[in-house]
């Protein structure tokens, strides 16, 4: 099945990693076939994080709908799972535009377990679509965080990723309360660029 | 004479690898994170991108006085240039730390006797990271696991104080995996 992964990324999923915590994780792409792990996932989500979902992902229908835009190529979905039991405990998607005026940008929003947030897992699923989306040509990533998501923001920018907009009460959480809506952006190739640039500079600094 | 005052270190490769930034990581994390002493001389031939470029280092508890390195205690070779130009200068008994798609060690050049070796094929771990430009993240991470002058939370910290913003990530990955390697190849060093 298409996962909107070259065939070098494919090979190297399902992976293990070591959380914050020391316990364990598989990292892999979902597939439409993980509709039930993924609504389980949503559904178990208490209430007040579920209040910030772009969307309500607890409604099948919905979720069908975004599972679809994976095997067309237009969305790469990694999840986090416990080795045992299988369970989802986090997921980060990156939308791909592929034609019009944006099609050099891609879009990431994540979420994970509260109880697994602390581990460090949403930056490992952040950093595996941000090396997706390198792959795939993308020249920069968006994000799009909410007012009082603090510690997502800080953890976006510790990825590199930058404000460059904000847009006034631009977001409708579940309860029905308004909120600015803060676009993050990360330049990829720049940021590389900055470290090929200090390397060298340390190497062969400039005549005097 | 050169005084023998603390571990006496050589990385060298290729210009462009990272091999200063190297050097500057591991002087960081002894100077900064363990509050002991450390120099840092470098050297880099006329030659642009490509041509050779070496780092010494000192890692001492004790103030150094004299900063350049005649014959490390460890020699970190990440090209074939810089093994063939650096090992016989090598401390017999030290230890040899190599790039082991770089650098072949059946090419004829003679160790100095009781010299452990350590490679680490740290440009195909770079590669798996998709950055071949944290090869040298990968070799810092691997130092710190076969060679333990330097702790590993020190180096790792110094890692990421060295990087750009928003590559801490990706870099403390290859961190990881070099020293990941180290441990489970040579379990630990000695």
């Amino acid at each position: 099945m298409k996962l909107g992964l070259d065939q070098g990324f494919q090979g190297q999923y399902p992976d293990r990693r070591v959380l914050n915590n020391d316990t364990e994780v598989v990292i892999r792409p979902l597939t439409p076939d993980d509709e039930e792990q993924l609504l389980a996932f949503y559904r178990d989500l208490p209430p007040e994080t579920r209040l910030r979902l772009r969307q309500d992902n607890t409604n099948r229908k919905i979720l069908q709908r975004f599972l679809e835009e994976i095997p067309l190529g237009r969305m790469v979905t990694m999840g986090g799972f416990q080795p045992e039991g299988n369970a989802l405990v986090g997921e980060c998607s990156l939308r791909i535009m592929h034609h019009g005026w944006a099609r050099h940008v891609g879009e990431l929003k994540y979420s994970v377990h509260p109880r697994w947030s602390p581990t460090g897992l949403g930056g490992i699923l952040i950093m595996e679509l941000v090396e997706v989306a390198s792959s795939q040509g993308l020249d920069k990533l968006v994000y799009q965080c909410l007012d009082d998501q603090v510690r997502l923001k800080k953890m976006l920018q510790d990825m590199g990723f930058v404000q460059e907009a904000i847009l006034r009460d631009h977001a409708t959480d579940l309860s029905g309360k308004k909120h600015d809506i803060y676009i993050m952006s990360n330049y990829m190739a720049e940021l590389w660029r900055k470290m090929e640039d200090m390397i060298m500079y340390q190497e062969f600094p400039p005549l005097p | 004479m050169e005084r023998q005052i603390g571990t006496r270190v050589r990385i060298a490769g290729f210009g462009g690898q990272g091999v200063i930034l190297s050097g500057m990581i591991l002087g960081r994390a002894v100077s900064i994170f363990e509050n002991k002493h450390a120099t840092l001389m470098q050297s880099f031939g006329p030659e642009a991108r490509g041509g050779a470029c070496s780092a010494q280092v000192i890692l001492s508890d004790e103030q150094i006085l004299y900063p350049y390195v005649k014959t490390p205690d460890v020699l970190v070779a990440m090209s074939q240039q810089a093994l063939r130009l650096y090992l016989p200068t090598l401390r017999p008994g030290g230890k040899l730390v190599y790039e082991k798609d770089l650098v072949s060690l059946d090419d004829g050049d003679e160790i100095p006797e009781g010299v452990s070796t350590y490679g680490v094929p740290a440009t195909k771990i770079a590669e798996k990271l998709r950055r071949r430009i944290v090869l040298n993240i990968v070799m810092v991470g691997f130092f710190s696991a076969v060679a333990p002058v330097v702790s590993m939370e020190s180096a790792r910290k110094a890692v990421l104080h060295s990087v750009p913003r928003g590559t801490e990530a990706l870099n403390g990955r290859a961190f990881d995996m070099g020293y990941q390697y180290g441990d489970a190849t040579y379990g630990g060093g000695s």
